[in-house]
């Protein structure tokens, strides 16, 4: 489980992890590190390892077109706080929350993994139908994944940034999450990432 | 509020420490590095169906490709591989089908070369090639490529060539035989199969490691009457 976990935060430089944390990230970070949506994110994340450790499906083309907007939807719902006071009603933690888990399950089931050994063994293990037996491995690697994203959610909660500096962290946030999803949308991103990839060979 | 920025900055401690620990544990290399997967819109409904041995039932051996006894290891009958789909053909090969390989214990990998994991284990997939190529063993590299520059078969070559990859290699440049062989949408790099002599899968991993696992279950395949 431990192996699991740090195999995780080791992948999360490498490019094929790119789509699992960003939309996750910007969430996290568009709600300053939140209660409810730190948990959603978590939760979120986990779910969608386990479902893609079951491998029954995966989000492309149009489905993954369609979750792109989703996606930036939810976004734009979590970024609207920072930018508007008339959206108070957005900052319903019951709300964040299921918006936080909804990206980050998105981002699972986009998410193309890295396989190291801890990953492999866990991937081999569903596919040989013992799903169950796997899932304690996937929840691991996928906490470990998230956990630079949760270190930052919690900096955030407990530094309580001021509004003009939140502007800026948040409006990067928002650039960065919704620019991403559409690139998702327009079916792009894997070239963001092929470039990462040869850049890192 | 104080306490709630409190309890955050308390959790923020113990999530870096908990990063910190669980690397200086684990060790902060990356020879674990990444390998991916990629997908298909339809799960294709083939039959192979993945299974690496428990490692609890493993007793692994000396490398040996003298080995005569067979070493304990569980390699259930995962019934005969499916067919290659839509090839690009064959590099670095005398033959042009896994058929013609009857008789022979074979590893079939998917790899690309731009995949980290992939190239990860090579040194072992070299280290196999040596101890047990020839007459009795085989390896068949199908690359498949995730982007575009990994379908150039000069690419691929001249990776192949720095790489030290000597075995044949399949060109799989639409992954149709990747996903064709592993079940589900989403299909992973690196993955083995262990074929035996008659063509039956008989181990399956998918990702880097379980070295040792994979060079008892070759010694146990070769040492099987033919």
């Amino acid at each position: 489980m431990l192996a699991a976990f740090a195999e995780a935060l080791r992948a999360t430089w490498q490019p094929c992890t790119l789509v699992l944390l960003l939309p996750p990230l910007a969430a996290v970070v568009l709600t300053r590190g939140r209660w409810a949506p730190l948990a959603g994110t978590l939760v979120g994340a986990v779910v969608g390892g386990w479902v893609f450790a079951a491998n029954v499906v995966f989000l492309s083309g149009v489905r993954l077109q369609l979750t792109g907007v989703l996606v930036a939807g939810a976004l734009g719902l979590l970024a609207a706080p920072t930018f508007t006071s008339r959206a108070v009603w957005l900052r319903s933690p019951l709300l964040q929350g299921a918006l936080a888990a909804a990206v980050a399950f998105a981002a699972a089931l986009w998410w193309r993994p890295c396989v190291g050994r801890e990953l492999g063994v866990i991937l081999s293990t569903a596919a040989n139908g013992s799903l169950g037996a796997a899932l304690p491995g996937m929840t691991a690697y996928m906490l470990g994944a998230m956990a630079p994203i949760a270190l930052v959610g919690l900096a955030l909660h407990a530094l309580k940034p001021p509004q003009r500096a939140m502007l800026w962290i948040g409006g990067t946030a928002a650039v960065a999450g919704l620019g991403f999803s559409a690139l998702l949308v327009a079916d792009r991103h894997s070239d963001i990432v092929s470039t990462l990839t040869r850049w890192t060979l | 509020m104080t306490s709630s920025r409190t309890i955050a900055g308390i959790g923020a401690g113990v999530v870096g420490v908990a990063i910190v620990a669980a690397l200086a544990a684990t060790g902060s290399g990356t020879d674990d590095a990444p390998a991916t997967a990629a997908t298909v819109d339809t799960p294709n409904n083939e039959t192979v169906a993945p299974a690496p041995p428990s490692s609890s039932s493993l007793s692994p051996t000396p490398s040996s490709a003298q080995a005569t006894t067979a070493p304990s290891i569980d390699l259930p009958n995962r019934g005969v591989h499916p067919e290659f789909r839509e090839i690009d053909g064959w590099l670095q090969s005398d033959v042009a089908s896994l058929e013609e390989l009857r008789g022979k214990v074979v590893a079939v990998q998917f790899w690309t070369f731009g995949c980290h994991n992939c190239t990860a284990t090579l040194p072992h997939m070299q280290a196999l090639y040596e101890n047990y190529g020839g007459d009795n063993f085989e390896i068949v590299g199908i690359h498949a490529p995730e982007f575009d520059w990994e379908a150039d078969v000069g690419n691929i070559e001249n990776a192949a060539a720095d790489l030290g990859v000597t075995w044949p290699i399949v060109l799989d440049t639409n992954k149709r035989t990747f996903h064709y062989w592993q079940e589900g949408p989403t299909g992973h790099w690196p993955r083995i199969y262990l074929l035996d002599r008659d063509g039956n899968i008989r181990y399956d991993h998918i990702g880097e490691g379980r070295y040792d696992e994979i060079d008892t279950a070759v010694q146990a395949l070769l040492a099987e009457p033919a």
